[in-house]
């Protein structure tokens, strides 16, 4: 890995539905070793910005580089294995299959190589996400926390460089938020970074190195959480704008 | 009494290749959430082909698996890339009916060249039969019920311990999340019908050995394939061995106890009572 190159570089992202521009010319950059926060009132498109980063849909213009390297276009399986993985604001797991199961398609579909077999990071990664002990229990018998800490393990077991996580704390109680920030951590100490898109500010603002606010499709700050929640401009436009209280983005 | 229990494990017989014939509908409505029409065609194709291999060739029908189970894999395969994969977004019923009109084609392309007659495939043990006790038991039913139950057993150890077996059940769980996971879905999907096609023609070779062979074999049987699934579950196997072998045994309780005639009427009756019931959870 050559110093100085960005793990994620976007350029110009751009994203229209009909005559809505979702996302609009948006620049990001996401450095090695760094959790970056992604905040914005509802509908500011930060979901739709993840689908466009992991290949959910296509983008109409702008360029996505992991490690010095065009990503854009590329369908989600191939993002996956290229390095670049997501969770879901609403975890999708895959019910009929046990909890290991579940990080086990991960493991043994994500990035290749490793050296590691996938059971062996599948366990790993469950003992991470503190549900090893829940191994073999049926994916819908799991409360929203414990499927949350899941849809990161599956994540995290697709040996990600940069994880994409999408309103991990939403509708979780204050303690199963800080378990679920401390997993976060815990994932970014082994050498991942992670855009996190966070309505819940507490954790957010706790865990991000810089933060970036979008509204409206656009970016329209970014700098250390400190700086971020001083800015008039984002000020504006949370009490402008409807009020982002934890809802979900739609 | 001895009469009763022949009919009854003569049912159970039967019953496993009904389950082995109906497992492929369930797997690709349960990974591509399409109903495949086309299930009658691969059936009908399946005893064709294994009729024709005997009669040009002398080959065994059990022999014949080894044609008709990789030719329907690449059949399925090649249906799914060329035509269902171009409607994978359209509402379900096109893909029911572009699936129904190869059904159609299949058919009377067969007409076409086979001619509507009945035709039967006679091997040396097709009649025989061997003494259980007191009950008769018909040898090629017996051979067909342990083929049936093995392609069962592959097929759930495939399922459950492979890594083909754990994309395709990462699919048909939810296929977005799957595709994020790594998992190229396309690929997975012209597995899955491969797979639920290869099991439908390898479940005409075997059938072929006790049924009579013609161009509406396929819709007798996708008819018995339907019942056996919605009663069994979709993509359970357990269940679906399960309502296989109680459909092979109901017709032959009928066929025992009424008459032949009505052994074709006891699937619909199933099947009507089990959409009925079942219609909660077949979504």
């Amino acid at each position: 890995m050559t110093a100085g190159v960005p793990l994620l570089e976007v350029r110009g992202l751009t994203k229209s539905f009909g005559g809505l521009t979702a996302v609009r010319d948006v620049d990001l950059t996401l450095q090695q070793d760094e959790i970056l926060g992604l905040i914005g009132p509802n509908g500011a498109g930060k979901t739709t910005l993840f689908n466009l980063l992991s290949g959910s849909l296509p983008r109409d213009a702008g360029s996505i580089r992991l490690r010095g390297r065009e990503i854009a276009g590329s369908p989600a399986h191939r993002t996956c294995q290229l390095g670049l993985a997501r969770t879901f604001q609403v975890p999708r797991p895959f019910l009929s299959l046990t909890v290991f199961e579940s990080v086990l398609v991960g493991a043994s579909f994500g990035r290749r190589g490793g050296g590691e077999a996938p059971w062996a990071r599948a366990e790993r990664c469950l003992r991470l996400a503190r549900l090893l002990r829940r191994r073999d229990s049926r994916v819908a018998a799991l409360n929203l926390a414990e499927r949350k800490r899941l849809d990161l393990a599956r994540a995290l077991a697709t040996r990600p460089y940069a994880l994409l996580v999408d309103e991990v704390a939403a509708g979780l109680n204050p303690s199963e938020v800080k378990e679920t920030v401390h997993i976060l951590r815990r994932i970014h100490e082994g050498g991942v970074g992670i855009i996190y898109v966070e309505h819940v500010m507490d954790a957010v603002m706790g865990v991000s190195h810089r933060v970036q606010v979008i509204d409206r499709g656009r970016t329209i700050a970014v700098g250390s959480p400190g700086e971020v929640t001083r800015n008039p401009t984002v000020i504006e436009a949370y009490l402008g704008g409807s009020d982002g209280g934890g809802e979900s983005d739609g | 009494m001895a009469d009763l229990l022949s009919v009854l494990v003569s049912g159970v017989l039967v019953g496993t290749v009904y389950a082995y014939m109906a497992y492929g509908l369930g797997l690709i409505y349960g990974v591509l959430r399409v109903v495949n029409l086309a299930h009658g065609a691969f059936l009908t194709l399946g005893v064709y082909v294994t009729w024709w291999l005997h009669a040009a060739f002398g080959l065994d029908p059990l022999v014949s698996l080894l044609v008709t189970v990789p030719l329907g894999f690449f059949l399925g395969a090649l249906v799914e890339r060329s035509l269902v994969f171009r409607l994978r977004d359209s509402p379900p019923v096109t893909t029911l009916l572009l699936l129904f009109g190869v059904w159609l084609i299949v058919r009377n392309v067969l007409y076409l060249i086979f001619g509507g007659a009945d035709r039967s495939l006679l091997t040396d043990y097709s009649l025989e039969s061997f003494a259980m006790g007191p009950l008769a038991v018909s040898l090629p039913r017996v051979i067909v019920a342990v083929f049936s139950l093995l392609g069962f057993l592959v097929l759930a150890l495939l399922l459950k311990k492979a890594w083909a077996g754990l994309a395709l059940r990462a699919v048909a769980g939810d296929r977005e999340a799957a595709s994020l996971s790594g998992i190229p879905v396309n690929r997975v999907w012209a597995v899955a019908f491969g797979i639920g096609s290869a099991l439908a023609m390898s479940a005409g070779s075997l059938m072929s050995l006790f049924y009579s062979v013609t161009p509406e074999f396929g819709a007798r049987f996708l008819l018995k394939s339907f019942c056996v699934v919605v009663l069994g579950g979709l993509t359970n196997m357990g269940g679906i061995l399960v309502a296989g072998v109680a459909l092979g045994v109901a017709e032959d309780l009928t066929a025992f106890y009424f008459h032949t005639g009505y052994r074709d009427v006891v699937s619909f009756i199933v099947l009507v009572l089990a959409l009925v019931l079942r219609r909660a959870d077949t979504g």
